[in-house]
């Protein structure tokens, strides 16, 4: 047996007898076999501590997935968001490329009533014949409407035919307290649209 | 494992039969939110930082299977839970001892009343410098044959565990890491500093 297989025999307890005896009579005269044995005491140890160094190694690669895998989920939910970020942008900016077709819609066009016959009639006759320079030298030549008024539906009548220029030539500026303000304001921003 | 209710005859079973046992069985505590939720709070009511979860939880896994492990005989009286929380509370208490008050000091004292001592923490994971030359020099089958060794697993085990043909194949191997660390140890006297002093 050599030094080496009779140290670790006896560590494990398999010596027995006289074998034994002479071991341990030889470990306590024999300096380098007591210097030797004491190193395979301090790898015993250290053989102890290995598990908990394996456990902790386990421990530390599976914090590391944890986190390796959570930062993945994060950049997921990143990604999201951006996507859907990109998407409520570019759907607010095709609304800024909206056409003036799209968002047109016509007025409330005016009924016979008191001193808007004329106009009424003007208005319906243009809708039945289509003869726009007809209908715009009618409505110009109502006495009886005041000019914002008769402006206003020149600008209409105009923005209805699709003559752009020609509504924001006549288009009135209106306080905000008018009736028509609001379609005043709507009209600006139509004209202002591709076709 | 993952998924199923904790169950304490399994779990030490698990923890016992081997390197791969013993990991699931980890990754299934580190990974028990009913644990880890009562252990932040343990560490809340302590007033101690949130930031020293990490390693005293880590802490109280390793040295709650290290018991298993070293202690063939050792069964769970109590609920598991609660006893790797308290494992933690002892840890941190006794690292901190100096600066404790003496009513916390009688708290921990008493506190294993009811439950039985866990072993204690072999290697100083201070000394990374060591822990990773040690590691680096040992291959991996060679770590977990002297681990299983060293915490008293006889030879039928280790070959059970490492799935080696016979025992004597598990004596071999052992003797051959064994005297190779001991090489190694006998260039290196610095390295008893990576055990803990007790």
């Amino acid at each position: 047996m050599t030094t080496d297989e009779k140290i670790q025999a006896y560590l494990d307890g398999e010596l027995s007898g006289n074998s034994l005896v002479a071991f341990e009579s030889e470990l306590a005269t024999n300096k380098m076999l007591k210097e030797r044995y004491d190193n395979y005491l301090l790898a015993r140890e250290l053989s102890k501590g290995l598990l908990e160094i394996d456990m902790r190694e386990t421990l530390e690669n599976e914090s590391r997935r944890s986190f390796s895998l959570s930062k993945w989920i994060w950049l997921i939910v990143a990604l999201g968001v951006g996507a859907l970020a990109i998407y409520f942008f570019s759907a607010s900016s095709q609304g800024n490329n909206e056409l003036f077709a799209e968002v047109y819609t016509e007025p409330i066009w005016p009924i016979t009533r008191g001193s808007m016959d004329s106009l009424s009639s003007a208005i319906a006759e243009w809708k039945n014949s289509d003869d726009l320079d007809k209908a715009t030298s009618q409505i110009k030549s109502i006495n009886t409407l005041d000019l914002t008024t008769r402006n206003y539906w020149l600008t209409e009548v105009f923005l209805n035919a699709g003559e752009r220029d020609s509504a924001l030539f006549y288009l009135p500026s209106l306080s905000e307290d008018h009736i028509k303000y609001k379609r005043v304001q709507k009209i600006k921003t139509w004209i202002a649209l591709p076709e | 494992m993952s998924g199923r209710p904790l169950d304490k005859d399994n779990l030490l079973e698990l923890i016992r039969s081997g390197k791969a046992g013993r990991d699931e069985a980890l990754v299934y505590l580190y990974h028990d939110q009913k644990l880890r939720n009562s252990f932040k709070k343990m560490i809340r009511n302590q007033g101690w930082q949130a930031s020293n979860f990490d390693s005293i939880f880590n802490n109280s896994l390793i040295l709650f299977a290290s018991t298993v492990i070293r202690r063939p005989d050792f069964e769970l009286t109590s609920d598991l839970r609660n006893y790797i929380i308290v494992i933690g509370k002892n840890t941190f208490i006794k690292e901190r001892k100096g600066k404790l008050s003496t009513v916390e000091l009688e708290e921990h004292q008493e506190m294993w009343i009811d439950y039985e001592v866990p072993e204690k923490l072999m290697i100083d994971f201070e000394q990374k410098q060591l822990v990773e030359e040690l590691l680096d020099k040992l291959g991996k089958n060679c770590r977990e044959v002297l681990s299983l060794w060293a915490n008293s697993y006889n030879m039928k085990e280790i070959a059970d565990a490492m799935n080696y043909k016979s025992d004597m194949m598990a004596r071999k191997k052992k003797y051959q890491c064994l005297k190779e660390l001991v090489d190694y140890v006998s260039e290196r006297p610095h390295l008893k500093s990576l055990l803990k002093r007790k």
